[in-house]
């Protein structure tokens, strides 16, 4: 284990499960923390929100990343939404990896916990909400090129 | 997974074809993995419409911010959302636009953007403000700040200027959802030039032995 490694799980009310990673992530860390983040996506499908707090990261190898990958392919088949906090642009590229590969429609990072804990109590999944926007954004240029 | 899930002979010729048309435009090969997710992602029809509203995308926010600034300002949304593809992509082709305009060398490259993605926002805010304080880049150290903050929600778009910014950043948004394959394992040396200017191969010649020479006179002061 390296040496700052932290993990931790709390769930500061029923409708929230925060799984909180620190240091650097190997697939060795990954292995002796993901049964016990097993136990808590088997535990009530559908019922609460999974927040991976991330901010503490500083580096993922692709072991580590690949073992997330798996258990958000596992969250996904229990349609609960996932969101992922991390405040190292990096880290923020690797829970999109993790996000986009594993298929989790209603899984999405964020940069600060305040994002993320809005996104959770929204019904959107992550696409529908990326397409939303962009019409949006197809609205917002058809009214420029009209006003040119 | 979506990398697992394997292309139609229809997709697997829009990629060919997207591939060729990406070398024609640009003059480099680009990796197929990501062309190959876009139309995964997508779909043929989906992939072709993002197309449209990209060059309709890209016309407004030149008119607005000017050509080479807008490949810096989408460069740094992608750095924000991780992805090194578009990130080191966007701030090269930045950089070589504006080698080709006035002989500068652009503080903002993906050498010098590289080691911000494993840095702190608040780290990566200092580290962009202090690239960009030269004189000539006013406009672009504020909008890069504006940016940021509107990515962090720390800055609610009220201006016309603010607004744009965060249409880039909901723009890349839908980018990098499909380009994050490849950008996850980008380096800079491996950047690749997103629009023409990559056909000019002199340009791209004169731009890496200016840097060489910028790098050189760095080590010396060190």
């Amino acid at each position: 284990m390296t040496a700052d490694f932290s993990f931790e799980i709390t769930s500061p009310d029923e409708s929230l499960v925060t799984i909180s990673l620190g240091g650097d992530l190997t697939s060795g860390e990954l292995e002796r923390v993901e049964s016990d983040v097993r136990k808590v996506i088997d535990r009530e499908d559908g019922k609460f929100g999974v927040l991976w707090d991330l901010r503490g990261v500083r580096r993922c190898d692709i072991g580590a990343r690949r073992a997330m990958q798996k258990l958000q392919s596992e969250i996904a088949s229990k349609q609960v939404r996932s969101a992922y906090v991390a405040s190292r642009p990096r880290i923020r590229g690797v829970a999109l990896w993790i996000v986009h590969t594993s298929g989790d429609k209603l899984a999405r990072p964020f940069a600060n916990h305040e994002q993320a804990t809005d996104w959770l109590d929204t019904s959107r999944g992550r696409i529908e909400e990326i397409i939303h926007r962009a019409k949006e954004i197809v609205s917002f240029v058809g009214g420029k090129g009209a006003r040119q | 997974m979506t990398e697992d899930k394997p292309l139609s002979a229809s997709e697997r010729f829009t990629v060919g074809l997207i591939l060729k048309l990406n070398t024609m435009v640009t003059g480099e090969l680009h990796p197929a993995h990501t062309a190959e997710e876009f139309v995964r992602v997508m779909g043929v029809r989906g992939f072709f419409r993002y197309l449209g509203f990209l060059n309709k995308f890209n016309k407004m926010m030149h008119d607005a911010f000017g050509p080479a600034n807008t490949q810096t300002l989408v460069g740094l949304a992608a750095l924000m959302a991780g992805c090194g593809y578009c990130g080191y992509g966007h701030t090269l082709t930045g950089a070589l636009m504006t080698f080709k305009a006035n002989g500068q060398l652009h503080p903002v490259h993906p050498f010098s953007i590289s080691q911000l993605f494993e840095l702190e926002d608040h780290e990566v805010i200092e580290k962009l403000d202090e690239l960009l304080a030269q004189p000539g880049y006013e406009d672009l150290r504020r909008q890069t700040s504006h940016m940021y903050a509107i990515f962090l929600g720390d800055l609610e778009p009220e201006t016309e200027e603010d607004k744009l910014l965060k249409a880039i950043l909901d723009f890349w948004r839908w980018t990098v959802e499909c380009t994050i394959v490849e950008g996850i394992n980008m380096t800079p040396e491996n950047a690749r030039i997103m629009n023409e200017i990559g056909r000019d191969k002199t340009l791209r010649t004169r731009y890496e032995a200016a840097r060489a020479v910028e790098r050189d006179a760095a080590t010396l002061l060190h």
